[in-house]
């Protein structure tokens, strides 16, 4: 497995492609915070972190919020373009048990979103909060009540979970920009939905979805909001997100031609 | 050895691969020989275990590709060279390639340098022609220095150089005990590189055997044509037995110094004479009714 892991570690170092995502995905999660802090200003950020509640660290993530999606473009990448580029069959004949291949792909993706994750959380928590200290307005620290979990979890969750789903449906389907379209309308349109279905839609599915799941896990939703779930069920339902993706994602790897 | 039993593979209603057994023994290059769209490429792909059969197995010194823990050292496989990452230098190929099959790097040079891309080890795979590329991924296929190699179309791209080394370095392999399977729709191929064939048509085993027993499947015969055919026809016949195919004689019987010494005591000039049923016309004759370019259905089809 260790050899499996090591051989696609340096499919992704060889890559232009690959890597050029991984930079565009380094480049939304910090350069968007830049951005906002450059041109909103100070007073712009201590606007929105003066809101009460999970919305006040809405700030810091929002560009990283971005860097996920390109992270889950990476991931569906990972798994699919190797199978219309012809290197599947080298892959293969290197590794017979393709269980093994999407795992390695796995841990890979699914390690690099968490690292990923907590640099630029961290980064982002520490320029915002440098640039509001500098000007003097009030700035958050990491011993504020639910911050640290908040920094720790929501981004690097995100980036995990949604780029596994991502590469587990890439998987499957094949193509990276379908894979991660089908993600991408499949979280978006429960919630868009909401308002024209009867009230117990809203009030169930949109809560059950993994970016939902993510902020009950990481602290943003509160008790009370429409998204909030207790830890224990919304780590169940993220748990139960990836192990339906991760079996639709190995079997049909596993079992469909090249 | 490679062994393929009762090996079948259907896509939708289509079989393009039908109960097809063979054997590719130790020591030997067997060519794998068919038409476009036979079902070559797909029953190799099925010994690789890139497409799953339908039914039948398909056994790499009987396992199944799929069970070798390092297949790589069981079997090295060439299958589409054009696939080479583009962006990759050779040696950073065959790096990948033995850290993911768990090979031992120090064969890269020695691989490099048994396909002659030594000197070309540090170019861009993009950077090559086709018959560079076959080289590497045939160097890829030895990496491992398996017992079996599976080579599929190996001589697209070389030059006739190139060709020449490949049947020596082939011929090598299978001195040294390895099954080395090779396919080609080109039978002047084949007949350079391999010890015996297996030629399938539509999917189906139309001849298995080493050239000598495949020639001596031919109806051996003379065609000659000459100025006065009805003449000549009349004198052959008393010795052979002789029809007209396409304006000319084709005489079933006699070899050509015979034919020729006939036609001489008749007085009957000849424009033409030569000996048929070679390992060629044994081809054309077994594949005849399976050649896409022959005005029949195709048989392979896509997913």
């Amino acid at each position: 497995m260790i050899a499996t892991i090591k051989s696609e570690l340096i499919k992704v170092r060889h890559s232009r492609v690959l890597r050029a995502v991984l930079a565009i995905t380094l480049a939304l999660s910090l350069g968007i915070t830049v951005l906002v802090t450059i041109f909103g200003g100070a007073d712009t950020l201590a606007e929105h972190q003066a809101v009460a509640g999970g919305a006040k660290f809405e700030v810091m993530f929002f560009g990283s919020s971005f860097g996920v999606w390109a992270y889950a473009f990476f991931a569906a990448g990972f798994a699919a373009a190797e199978f219309r580029d012809g290197m599947i069959d080298y892959t293969f004949a290197a590794t017979a048990d393709r269980r093994r291949v999407l795992l390695a792909k796995a841990v890979v993706v699914g390690v690099g979103g968490v690292l990923i994750g907590l640099v630029t959380s961290l980064a982002n928590f520490a320029l915002t909060q440098a640039v509001l200290t500098v000007t003097g307005h009030p700035a958050l620290s990491l011993t504020e009540p639910g911050l640290l979990r908040v920094v720790i979890v929501f981004i690097p969750a995100q980036l995990m979970t949604w780029s596994l789903l991502a590469l587990f449906l890439g998987a499957a389907i094949r193509t990276t920009t379908p894979t991660v379209l089908l993600l991408f309308l499949g979280t978006l349109l429960p919630i868009l939905l909401a308002q024209f279905l009867p009230p117990v839609w809203g009030e169930t599915v949109p809560r059950w979805t993994p970016g939902a799941l993510i902020e009950s896990l990481a602290g943003l939703a509160t008790p009370g909001s429409p998204a909030y779930q207790p830890v224990l069920p919304a780590a169940a339902g993220v748990l139960a997100w990836l192990v339906i993706f991760g079996i639709v994602g190995v079997r049909t790897y596993r079992v469909r031609d090249v | 050895m490679i062994e393929v039993r009762e090996l079948g593979k259907r896509y939708r209603d289509q079989w393009v691969v039908r109960d097809l057994t063979f054997t590719a023994p130790d020591g030997q290059v067997t060519g794998f020989l068919g038409p476009n769209g036979a079902g070559k490429s797909t029953t190799l792909r099925m010994v690789l275990g890139l497409v799953g059969p339908t039914r039948g197995t398909a056994t790499v010194d009987g396992s199944r590709f799929v069970d070798l823990d390092r297949p790589a050292r069981t079997v090295g496989a060439l299958l589409d060279a054009g696939s080479l990452p583009a962006h990759l230098t050779a040696t950073q190929q065959l790096s990948w390639f033995a850290t993911a099959a768990g090979l031992d790097r120090k064969r890269i040079p020695v691989v490099l340098e048994q396909v002659g891309l030594t000197g070309f080890a540090d170019r861009r795979i993009g950077a090559y022609s086709l018959g560079m590329r076959q080289r590497l991924g045939l160097a890829c296929a030895l990496l491992g220095d398996p017992a079996n190699l599976v080579l599929d179309e190996p001589v697209n791209g070389l030059d006739p150089a190139g060709v020449r080394w490949l049947r020596d370095l082939l011929a090598g392999l299978a001195d040294e005990g390895r099954t080395v399977i090779v396919s080609s729709h080109l039978l002047s191929e084949v007949q350079l590189l391999a010890d015996r064939v297996v030629v399938i048509g539509q999917g189906e085993l139309l001849a298995d055997g080493t050239l000598e027993e495949l020639v001596a499947r031919s109806r051996a015969a003379v065609r000659v044509d000459s100025s006065d055919n009805a003449r000549l026809a009349a004198a052959l016949r008393p010795h052979a037995s002789v029809r007209t195919v396409d304006g000319r004689l084709e005489v079933t019987g006699l070899d050509s110094a015979e034919v020729g010494r006939i036609a001489l005591v008749e007085g009957v000039p000849l424009t033409e004479l030569h000996r048929t049923g070679g390992l060629e016309d044994v081809f054309l004759s077994l594949t005849r009714d399976h050649s896409l370019t022959l005005d029949h259905t195709p048989t392979e089809v896509s997913r």
